[in-house]
């Protein structure tokens, strides 16, 4: 190995230690008294899962948990079925008033989420969906961004491929699902997780639709736990609340990492 | 009437300003092998999308069996397609690929399997089945193409330019195998090429195509020896007809082409032509192919010799089975074929004959005199 070499894998692990240690060490901090705050090593003989107990004991977090499984997972699915018809139809139908659409795809992008906070957050109130799961999942049914990515992905597969499939009489649903859906894999694994993510971590609009304890989420209640003063400003059972809030996501980035590499490169999309 | 007729077929895409099918009219027996062939662009792939039914057509009708399926919806049409690219589902293997159509109909797990089996018997695809498309050879894809197309049953088979991805030796092999697999399925076998060798090789009848209009029907044979205008006779054949570029005129009452000194007398050639020549600016092509042109005093008693005429050689293609010589001399550029036996070398200087039972005139319009 060249000394080049050697230098490059040197700096490589201390990049990757320097970002994965405070991980590392919030997970270690979380199974740990409250006298070792200050330790910043990761290894202790007084480990306790008090803190979790701590957690459980004070905040519905159990039930936070599951409605965020339930929206994110909704919402997800919804994005990946929805985004993938729209996508469809942008890339390989014809019909009037397509350009009008995808206009409207763009303009919906550029928009800065912030802006349409105060609207959107009328519009529900004024369906009474406030402080329940529609209020919390019909905003993020569609993404502007899971449509291009569908589209581009489309447009890579060959008409034929559809003639072939058309001239067995298959439908457009069919087609769809028969063909275009397996081979943009890649893609509906990319946008699934993105839009797992962004579902899962987003705490604007719950704090602003959500007011009962009972239909808060995960990330939602973390934050009034940690900042809102009922974790007493012990620090290791904020971590532990911050631990049950990151490790699904780190569990399911590291399942499908393998795709979603694939289709970041693929897509031409940064994360 | 069993067969398939299409009548007065036209195809005008939305944003062109001209039609790209024009009056399109032909029938197709059952079991016959037609040949469509033309230059790139002049709207095979699209008269083939018409009958399949992936094209709307604009005017004119297309019956099959003597039913009128003109807006009927392609899968209910029992015509398969078999596409350049093959079009093979990437993620399925080759038994879900033979299988696709019958999984959407919905048939019996029983039923597909037979057919697939039979189907894969015929093709030589047995041991194929598991593989994906991505893991087979070009030749294998081919078959799986044809294979799909087959399952159906269909009446008529279309194929768009399926041997163009191949190379040169496996596209010879796969015209057989075309041809075998042509004449098991009975059906009617429309074929798009834009090589007009493999037209040539193939067909029972060729039909010639040129900016969406249909210049010549007719066996290989007919075409390439009664080609019925100068485009035709231009496409038609490995080594193109020669064309030399003169006028027509009328001396003491006969008609004569000329080119520079070089006079042929027409009466020769057949017809004595009775032409105004002024009155068209007198503008003639004479058109002659490669293998009628013979060195002065090698030709048969069957060759009817033209008048001598002196030229250059420029260039000699020695192709083993016989030489393509470049020619230069009064009458303008043109090449000839010879018998592999004959030696001529570069800038030798030679005279040629041209066999007049084989000359061919055109107008400047390039329409064809009878000859
Ligand atoms: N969907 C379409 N919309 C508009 N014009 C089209 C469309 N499809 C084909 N054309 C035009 O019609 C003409 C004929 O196209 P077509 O594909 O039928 O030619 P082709 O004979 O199959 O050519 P090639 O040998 O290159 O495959 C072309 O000029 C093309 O630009
Ligand atoms: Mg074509």
């Amino acid at each position: 190995m060249s000394v080049r070499r050697l230098i490059l894998y040197v700096m490589l692990t201390a990049g990757a230690v320097s970002f994965i240690y405070p991980f590392l060490w919030m997970g270690s901090i979380s199974l740990r008294p409250m006298t070792e705050f200050q330790d910043l090593g990761l290894f202790s003989k007084n480990f306790t899962l008090a803190n979790y107990q701590a957690v459980f004991d004070r905040i519905p977090i159990g039930r936070a948990f599951m409605n965020s499984c339930l929206i994110a997972g909704t919402v997800t699915c919804s994005v990946i079925f929805f985004s993938s018809l729209v996508g469809y139809s942008l890339a390989k139908l014809k019909f009037k008033g397509q350009g009008a659409i995808m206009a409207i795809v763009m303009i919906s992008m550029m928009i800065p989420g912030q802006l349409t906070l105060i609207p959107l957050y009328q519009l529900i109130v004024y369906f009474g969906w406030a402080d329940s799961y529609l209020g919390l999942i019909v905003p993020s049914l569609m993404s502007g961004m899971g449509i291009l990515i569908f589209r581009q992905t489309f447009m890579t597969i060959p008409y034929e491929l559809m003639e072939a499939a058309r001239m067995e009489g298959a439908g457009e649903f069919q087609i769809l699902r028969k063909i275009f859906w397996p081979l943009a894999k890649p893609a509906i694994v990319t946008i699934g997780i993105l839009t797992f993510m962004g579902s899962w971590n987003e705490v604007l609009w719950p704090m602003i639709v959500v007011h009962e304890k009972a239909m808060m989420t995960l990330p939602q209640m973390v934050v009034l736990f940690t900042k809102g003063g009922e974790s007493g400003g012990q620090f290791g059972v904020e971590m532990a609340a911050n631990m049950m809030l990151v490790v699904p996501i780190i569990i399911s980035y590291s399942f499908f990492q393998k795709y979603f590499v694939e289709a970041l490169a693929s897509s031409g999309i940064k994360g | 009437m069993q067969g398939l007729e299409l009548k007065n077929l036209e195809k005008h895409y939305s944003g062109n300003d001209q039609p790209t099918i024009r009056r399109f009219s032909a029938k197709f027996e059952p079991g016959e092998f037609v040949v469509l062939v033309g230059p790139s662009g002049c709207g095979k792939s699209t008269l083939l999308r018409m009958i399949a039914g992936l094209v709307p057509v604009s005017n004119g009708a297309i019956n099959l069996d003597g039913k009128d399926i003109t807006n009927v919806e392609s899968n209910l049409r029992n015509i398969s397609m078999v596409f350049q690219n093959y079009a093979l589902f990437p993620h399925m293997n080759v038994y879900e690929n033979l299988a696709f159509g019958m999984r959407i109909r919905k048939e019996a797990t029983q039923t597909i399997e037979k057919t697939v089996t039979e189907a894969a018997k015929i093709l030589h695809l047995q041991d194929l089945l598991d593989k994906k498309p991505g893991a087979l050879s070009g030749g294998q894809r081919q078959r799986v193409a044809l294979g799909r197309a087959f399952v159906r049953k269909p009446k008529v088979i279309l194929f768009d330019e399926p041997l163009s991805n191949l190379d040169a030796r496996l596209r010879i092999e796969m015209r057989q195998e075309i041809l075998k697999f042509h004449e098991q399925c009975g059906a009617i076998s429309i074929y798009v090429t834009h090589d007009q060798h493999e037209a040539m090789t193939m067909a029972d009848r060729m039909i010639i195509l040129n900016q969406g209009v249909a210049c010549q029907t007719g066996t290989p044979e007919e075409v390439y020896n009664n080609p019925v205008d100068q485009f035709v006779a231009g496409f038609v054949g490995s080594i193109p007809m020669n064309f030399i570029h003169g006028r027509g005129i009328l001396n003491e009452g006969r008609s004569f082409f000329q080119v520079g000194s070089y006079k042929i007398d027409l009466s020769h050639i057949g017809k004595d032509y009775q032409l105004d020549w002024s009155k068209n600016s007198g503008g003639l092509t004479l058109g002659v192919r490669p293998e009628d042109i013979y060195l002065d005093e090698h030709y048969s008693h069957a060759v009817a010799p033209s008048p001598k005429m002196a030229a250059q050689v420029k260039m000699v293609e020695y192709l083993g089975d016989s030489t393509i010589v470049h020619l230069e001399g009064d009458i303008g550029s043109f090449k000839s074929r010879f018998n592999k036996d004959l030696r001529v070398r570069k800038s030798q200087k030679l005279d040629f004959v041209f066999d007049l039972k084989k000359l061919h005139l055109f107008t400047e319009e390039g329409n064809k005199l009878p000859c």
